[in-house]
């Protein structure tokens, strides 16, 4: 069985190594396309990067809580604010119409009077703070209150992670808002605050935006950090799946040159030949993406761009090349079978191979697709290995992470093969 | 038992209209050469594309050294040889290259494999051309690989399309000479079939001919031409059962 297996992949190489265009093809072109993808959108990746929400303030307080939080949002940079909607200042309900609509992705609300309820708070802490310590201060006047809240209004269809992000960095907003309060309460009560006090209270604020900025890249908002980061993956995927013209192709030339015929009458399977065939173009494919994560990682920055970061999973990363590079050669097969003249597989590979890349998020990232867009491109095998290789590269994830990924990939490599193997039994006649 | 046993063997391909055999009854006993002639069109390669499995009968029965093929085709792909009508090899290997896979595939490797190709290149003729590509071979030293190619397993039962095909005298001789040669020392049972009728009149020691998926005669060539008045050659007795007019299928 071995025997049959082995001299099937050692007659695939000769046969390949001997089609010079071939390997060219297979080897070259998609380093020159990894770079010159790169380098073509290197520019309008900046923009994606500064790609801003859109978000709605209703502003009921009109106070310094609302100015501040203002302040916090604009400069994390992620955050476009609206506190009007064609010239009309937006209050609850429109928010809420407006976010319906999907015209907003969410609309922050800040109830009336939170600034005073704020201060009210901080100075209660103060006083307690320094009746504690034995200095006079007087408490009656401050009422009873509660924490500083504000409402979040969240389009429906908006994911459960980017809810989580957005409320976890108002959290730490809001928080950040309080201490500066409280600190300021403080420093009026203990009278001039020094310079370096004031340093302080910057600092804490500065901190706090930051937080915010690190937490929502972890989810997903800003998923892709530069160029490279996202096409020297994507290119290397929409690469490995080109397998399918030359793998199509020498199926189908075996067809029409006869020695098809010959492997048929021969006893045992033919199954294993093509499991020979398969196992020979899934390496072909792994060297293809070695090559090309080499190139992201050493000649990228010879063109001035950010090297690639392959973050520490290599394991993890080799078993999702291979799961992507099963996907492809199977996918190649099915192709090669279903249609019967060269020209046939040649156009129906490349373009369903391109229009499955499209939708799968190579050419641009998923996330700024239409969400109907989005929906669909899930179901593309190159959107399965560029997810699985960003969980690795981005989120630093690892093989468990990834593994409905690599199911995904390798499901679709069995039923391609299943779907061939039947095509193939039911032409017998 | 007989090498081949053929019962009242149909096929109809799917969507055509006419039937490419329609009942086909033929005994062919051991050892013997058995030449399987008629026109373009009349069923040869379908009869023998039946007999290893390729093509499936519609209707009757066809066995191979006693073995069914619609039930032990494992089997019987083991113990027959074929050599397709059209060239079955992979243009861009060598010829050495390609007996070599196909020696594999027959679970052939090692000494025993390179010293059967060894012998076959040279009763060929092509030891010298052995590591050119297949491509840039001529039609003549193409046909002698795809021959080798079906006998590598040492068959008890050969069968040719059409080995002879397109190929110069010298070729033809050289493979006409083998087969003859080939069936004496091994008892090894040859199918084939042509268009060369004096060549298969020489080798043959039964033929059948076939025209519009029927066998019209079958018998030992000299027995067969004596029977037919005014004949003297198998190619006469040929136009005359199956008519002069041209087939293009
Ligand atoms: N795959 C096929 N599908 C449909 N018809 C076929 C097929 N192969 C052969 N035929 C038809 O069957 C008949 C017999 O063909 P074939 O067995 O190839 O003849 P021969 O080998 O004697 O020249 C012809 O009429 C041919 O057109
Ligand atoms: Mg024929």
């Amino acid at each position: 069985m071995w025997l049959r297996i082995s001299a099937t992949i050692k007659k695939e190489y000769l046969t390949l190594t001997r089609d010079k265009a071939g390997i060219t093809l297979l080897f070259f072109m998609p380093l020159i396309l990894i770079v010159l993808m790169a380098l073509i959108q290197d520019a309008p990746f900046r923009d994606y990067q500064e790609l801003k929400f859109d978000v709605l303030l209703v502003d009921n307080d009109q106070a310094k809580v609302s100015q501040q939080l203002l302040t916090g949002l604009t400069n994390t940079k992620k955050f476009s604010i609206h506190t009007k909607y064609k010239e009309k200042l937006i209050n609850d309900a429109l928010a809420k119409k407006l976010v319906n609509e999907g015209k907003f992705q969410f609309a922050i609300s800040i109830p009336k009077g939170s600034t005073a309820q704020v201060q009210n708070n901080a100075n209660k802490i103060v006083a307690k703070l320094l009746s504690s310590l034995g200095m006079p201060s007087d408490t009656s006047a401050f009422k009873e209150s509660h924490g500083l809240h504000i409402d979040i209004i969240f389009d429906p269809t908006a994911k459960s992670a980017f809810k989580i992000a957005i409320n976890n960095a108002m959290e730490k907003l809001v928080a950040g808002i309080e201490t500066d309060l409280v600190l300021s309460a403080m420093s009026e009560q203990l009278g001039t605050g020094t310079g370096d006090q004031q340093m302080a209270f910057n600092q804490i604020k500065s901190i706090e935006v930051k937080e915010v900025a690190a937490y929502d890249q972890s989810n997903g908002l800003t998923l892709l950090t530069n160029s490279v980061q996202h096409n020297v993956p994507a290119w290397t995927i929409f690469a490995m799946f080109f397998i399918v013209i030359p793998l199509g192709g020498a199926l189908l030339k075996e067809r029409e040159d006869g020695s098809l015929t010959r492997l048929k009458i021969m006893p045992g399977s033919y199954t294993l030949l093509l499991m020979g065939k398969v196992l020979f173009y899934v390496g072909v494919c792994f060297i293809q993406f070695v090559l090309m994560m080499l190139v992201g990682v050493f000649a990228m920055p010879l063109f001035g761009l950010p090297a690639l970061q392959l973050g520490h999973e290599y394991f993890a990363l080799a078993v999702i090349a291979i799961s992507i590079a099963f996907a492809a050669t199977s996918y190649g097969i099915l192709i090669g079978t279903i249609f019967k003249t060269p020209s046939q597989s040649l156009t129906f590979g490349s373009v369903s191979v391109v229009l499955l890349s499209a939708i799968g998020g190579i050419w641009v990232p998923m996330y700024v697709m239409p969400l109907m867009m989005q929906k669909i491109g899930a179901y593309s095998p190159l959107y399965w290995g560029l997810n699985g290789i960003n969980d690795l590269f981005l989120r630093h994830e690892g093989l468990l992470f990834i593994f409905p990924q690599i199911a995904k990939l390798l499901g679709f490599s069995a039923i391609c093969i299943f779907v061939a193997q039947w095509i193939e039994k039911k032409s017998f006649q | 038992m007989p090498a081949v046993s053929i019962h009242s063997l149909c096929k109809t391909y799917k969507d055509a209209v006419e039937p490419s055999l329609n009942s086909i009854s033929l005994e062919i006993p051991r050892a013997t050469i058995f030449g399987f002639l008629g026109p373009n069109g009349a069923g040869k390669t379908t009869t023998l594309s039946i007999l290893c499995g390729l093509v499936k009968a519609t209707s009757g029965s066809a066995k191979i050294l006693g073995k069914d093929v619609s039930k032990e085709l494992k089997e019987i792909k083991k113990c027959i040889g074929m050599v397709p009508q059209d060239i079955a090899l992979f243009p861009s290997l060598t010829g050495q290259e390609n007996l070599t896979y196909f020696g594999n595939l027959y679970g052939l490797k090692g000494k025993v494999l390179e010293n059967k190709i060894e012998h076959y290149l040279d009763t060929f003729g092509l030891t010298n051309n052995a590591h050119k590509r297949v491509s840039q071979y001529s039609g003549g030293m193409k046909r002698r690989i795809n021959l080798i190619a079906g006998i590598l397993h040492d068959p008890q039962l050969l069968i040719l399309d059409e080995p002879t095909v397109g190929v110069d005298v010298q070729s033809r001789k050289m493979i006409s000479d083998f087969l003859k040669s080939y069936n004496k020392a091994n008892g090894i049972t040859i199918l084939y079939t042509s268009h060369m009728l004096d060549e298969a009149e020489k080798l043959c020691d039964e033929v059948a001919i076939i025209d519009h998926g029927k066998i019209v005669t079958q018998g030992a060539p000299q027995a067969l031409i004596a029977q037919q008045e005014n004949c003297h050659s198998l190619e006469a007795l040929f136009i005359q059962l199956t008519g002069r007019s041209v087939r293009d299928h």
